[in-house]
């Protein structure tokens, strides 16, 4: 049968699987009828002959029987080196032609190659991502690049297995299609985290640390332990430093800019935050003097995503999750433990002779606000007895999230040593002086944001001891 | 794609399995028709339930030219020897993930058969088979 050019004009290209390359090209080929019947049936007994031939190779004609496990992977293997080759040329009519008028085997040896030099490109690149390494804690982030990389440029076998993958890569990457297989996946990842690791360096290093550390400390989490992408973090960061202040080379934020952008973002309609973002990243490009295309094109890509998280957030409440800001500044603004040395024995026995006699909860209150400046003055004066019922709560509702945390730190010092203890519905203890029975029903009391953010505080290395 | 339906049979494997006999005959020993019809499918059978293909019947050719001259074969136990020597092949070959070549497995085998079990199949695909496993998997 002549080949009849014409009817590739049927092709469609949405029944062509990129994943599935040439057994959709034969599908569709023969759907159309590029392909006969009988063209079909050779191709097909051609690729069986190959992988009879590449079995024989890998038991090196030593057995004539292999596992159907090892046969399926050379069989996919084949498959894969056929994809290669037939997705080099410039669209699906061309590779169906190709299918019709060339032999399996030699359209095969050229996918080999096709996988050969696209597996060199990978090792090239790899070294240029290891040089460029980020010094950063992650260990997820560190084991990609020192073991599971070259653990695949090590075992990657393109004569048996080239779709194969056969490594751990876990560092997740802001588009990261894992439908690739063996070096096709390998090369995305890499030019993929190249780009990211690319648009990191424009920043110190250090800040990007420190808020890699903002980031744990808001959720919650051990970055070192965590499963997150870096890029992501500093990029939101450095557009809403932009929207700010205009500040490109600046990804930290302080929690009074935080609660600026909050507000500016709370009062935005969807359009707006999508204007906001959108120039902020213009100018993000500009004022980075960012000249990559391939890079300037996945900070576009990126930038549709963030506009989403970011309305998502305004609506429900997120925002702290997403604007990461650093969390030493509440403790600047809340902060009131901070004497080392207390109150003379003599002058604390006025202020608790006072409270005492003083009948007015306000002025008890005043009086401890104005007179107690350490931690341990604070404990002194709650187990005297000076105070009663009520009054202890209205103490509480005085103090900020950091001094109650660390007085949370302090009467459930035995409970926060199980990693399972939360601030949720706790107990009373049965032996408990009254303002720690007190301090356990305001802490029932707060609502649940307020636990958490105190909660979280109990991590800070500023109340650990 | 179903691999060991299109890999583990030809058209020719009839014939080849056939042409034993030429070999064979000199022992007293004749394949029928029927016979070599029954190899065939058993030889399949063990294929598909050791989850192996194969691209050739040469190892049943071999088989059936070593038993054909052991004196612990006559025309009785011939066919069901052949069987019961290629079940026990495929299954150490999966069993030893393929450590170890055709040749020298097919060896390894009769000499056992000959030498130990004295022609008792039932001995070598009980204890000794597991023997041979063990030891290959230790190399």
């Amino acid at each position: 049968m002549e080949f009849d050019i014409d009817v590739l004009n049927k092709v469609k290209k949405e029944n062509i699987n990129k994943y599935h390359y040439t057994l959709s090209l034969l599908k569709e080929g023969y759907r159309v009828g590029a392909l006969d019947k009988k063209r079909f049936i050779y191709i097909q007994s051609q690729i069986m002959n190959l992988l009879k031939k590449i079995i024989l190779k890998y038991t090196k004609k030593l057995s004539t029987s292999v596992k159907t496990e090892t046969a399926n992977q050379i069989y996919q293997s084949i498959l894969y080196a056929l994809d290669m080759a037939l997705s080099q040329v410039q669209n699906p009519d061309e590779s169906i032609h190709i299918l019709y008028t060339r032999e399996i085997e030699e359209i095969y040896k050229e996918g080999i190659q096709g996988i050969e030099s696209l597996f060199e490109e990978s090792k090239g690149l790899f070294e240029t991502i290891k040089e460029e390494k980020l010094n950063v804690p992650l260990k997820i982030y560190n084991f990609s690049i020192d073991v599971a990389i070259p653990l695949f440029i090590k075992e990657y076998d393109i004569k048996y297995s080239a779709q194969d993958t056969k490594t751990l890569l876990d560092y997740p990457l802001i588009f990261d299609d894992m439908k690739y297989q063996g070096v096709v996946y390998i090369n995305h990842y890499l030019v993929h985290l190249k780009l990211e690791t690319d648009f990191i360096h424009y920043f110190n290093i250090k800040d990007v640390n420190k808020l890699l550390n903002n980031f744990g400390k808001t959720h919650q989490i051990d970055i070192e332990e965590a499963y997150f992408n870096i890029f992501e973090i500093v990029f939101n960061n450095s557009i809403f430093s932009v929207i700010l202040r205009d500040d490109f080379s600046n990804i930290l934020l302080s929690y009074s800019e935080y609660k600026t952008l909050k507000e500016m973002f709370v009062q935005s309609n969807e359009e707006e935050l999508d204007t906001v973002i959108t120039q902020a990243t213009d100018n993000l490009i500009q004022g980075l003097d960012i000249k990559d295309d391939p890079l300037i094109n996945y900070i576009l890509e990126y930038k549709n995503t963030l506009f989403i998280r970011l309305k998502n957030a305004v609506k429900n409440n997120g925002l702290e999750y997403l604007v990461i800001s650093e969390k030493n500044d509440i403790l600047e603004e809340t902060i009131s433990f901070q004497s080392e040395t207390g109150m003379t024995d003599h002058e604390f026995r006025i202020l608790i002779d006072y409270i005492k006699e003083c009948e007015d909860i306000k002025e008890k209150i005043l009086a401890i606000k104005t007179n107690i400046k350490s931690l341990t003055d604070m404990i002194d004066l709650l187990s005297s007895d000076c105070l009663f019922g009520n009054e202890y709560v209205a103490l509480y509702h005085e103090l900020s999230n950091f001094e109650l945390a660390v007085l949370t730190k302090i009467v459930f010092y035995e409970e926060l040593r199980d990693d399972s203890f939360t601030l949720d519905n706790i107990k009373r203890k049965e032996t408990q002086h009254k303002c720690e029975e007190q301090f356990i029903d305001f802490i029932n009391k707060l609502n649940k944001n307020r636990r958490n953010e105190i909660y979280n505080l109990l991590n800070n290395k500023n109340i650990k001891q | 794609m179903n691999l060991p339906k299109i890999l583990n049979y030809d058209l020719s494997y009839y014939n080849r399995v056939s042409k034993m006999n030429k070999k064979i005959e000199k022992y007293g020993l004749l394949l029928t028709q029927k016979d070599v019809a029954v190899i065939i499918e058993e030889r399949e059978h063990a294929l598909i339930e050791n989850r192996r293909v194969e691209l050739d019947i040469q190892v049943t050719e071999q088989i059936i030219e070593e038993l054909s001259s052991s004196p612990f074969v006559d025309k009785d136990n011939f066919v069901e020897s052949i069987i019961e020597m290629q079940e026990i092949f495929y299954y150490i070959k999966s069993e030893t993930d393929d450590r170890i070549n055709d040749e020298e497995l097919l060896e390894v085998l009769f000499e056992c058969y000959r030498e130990k079990c004295r022609g008792s199949l039932e001995l070598l695909s009980g204890r000794e088979t597991d023997l041979i496993i063990r030891q290959i998997n230790l190399l």
